[in-house]
């Protein structure tokens, strides 16, 4: 029974801050959840893989495609260059790339581009549903730009999906052009554990 | 008589292609990029209208941008080349999309580019194929 307003006052702040506990504990097991985002794709020598694949290894995911003249091979390049600079530390990261055009990137196609680069690199491809639900799954942003006489290029989302070794989705990356720059970003990352 | 005291002197660009380059096709691939470094050292700017090549049905210049996250790349219609400045086609930014390449190019080769310029009007270079992973010549 409420005899003072400041006792009403008390427990109207006593059930508010109870509510926004819960709401909270809720939405922070909804999050973990959630950052397990699992998909389901095929490699280049046309086997099928998902998260579980890549579990045990911090996974770094990036989009583009093959047929991209400019900034897919500069990409890939400090990829690459990223590698060597992090030394052993290179050992528990799996770079994956992911075609967003995979009407004309199948598995071979990736397979003989990929070999121009670093061996480490893994080359993802799939259904069009598939990459289509993998962008959906990590908010991956990816269009085809018609050319005057045809064919297309893609416009594609740029930044860097890190993925712990247990399958959890960690951050994004913007791309760094310094590879030494780029491996400190890394190995920080990578310092937390979960 | 000195009559070339009343000749005006004229401003003109002066231009050179510094170390052009053209990344090789990869596979099946008819397209790739080129770049390289256009400079003018005389006191007029000049604008680059168009570029052609043997090797392909066409080259145009288009400039790589990452817009709030997002790769795009524009065709670029009229590219400035200031005087006594200097414009650089590099992985990243400005760049030639060459299109449809005729046949596959080869690190090694050598490839015809010509670069038409509204003043100093056709300027052809022989531009090296690199590997892939070539970022600069």
């Amino acid at each position: 029974m409420i005899h003072s307003r400041r006792t009403f006052v008390a427990a109207l702040i006593a059930t508010a801050l109870l509510a926004a506990g819960t709401g909270f504990w809720v939405a922070h097991e909804r999050e973990q959840g959630d950052n397990r985002r699992d998909f389901t794709l095929t490699d280049a020598e046309g086997r099928e893989v998902s998260l579980a694949t890549f579990q045990g290894k911090w996974a770094l995911l990036f989009f583009g495609y093959t047929n991209c003249p400019d900034v897919c091979p500069t990409t890939l390049l400090n990829i690459a260059n990223t590698l060597k600079a992090m030394g052993p530390a290179a050992d528990t990261l799996q770079p994956v790339f992911v075609t967003i055009d995979p009407e004309r990137d199948t598995p071979a196609v990736l397979k003989d581009y990929l070999a121009n680069f670093d061996p480490r690199i893994v080359g993802l491809t799939g259904t069009a549903g598939q990459i289509a639900a993998m962008a959906k799954s990590y908010q991956v942003f990816y269009r085809k730009q018609p050319l005057d006489g045809g064919g297309y290029m893609m416009d594609h989302s740029s930044a860097l999906e890190l993925i712990s070794p247990t399958g959890l989705y960690m951050r994004a990356f913007r791309p760094d052009d310094d590879p030494e720059d780029f491996a400190e970003e890394l190995r920080a990352a990578m310092g937390e554990k979960r | 008589m000195a009559l070339t005291a009343l000749l005006p002197v004229v401003a003109r660009a002066e231009i050179k292609i510094e170390k052009p380059w053209v990344r090789e096709t990869i596979g099946a691939g008819k397209i790739t990029a080129g770049y390289g470094k256009i400079t003018n050292t005389g006191d007029d700017s000049d604008i680059l209208l168009s570029v052609t090549t043997p090797v392909a049905a066409t080259a145009e210049l288009h400039q790589s941008m990452d817009k709030g996250g997002r790769m795009t790349m524009a065709p670029v219609a009229r590219l400035e080349i200031p005087r006594m400045g200097a414009v650089e086609l590099k992985p990243g930014g400005y760049h030639l999309m060459i299109m449809n390449v005729t046949r596959p190019l080869k690190p090694g080769e050598k490839v015809s580019l010509v670069f038409t310029f509204m003043h100093a009007g056709a300027v052809t270079v022989a531009a090296d194929v690199l590997p892939v992973s070539a970022s600069a010549p």
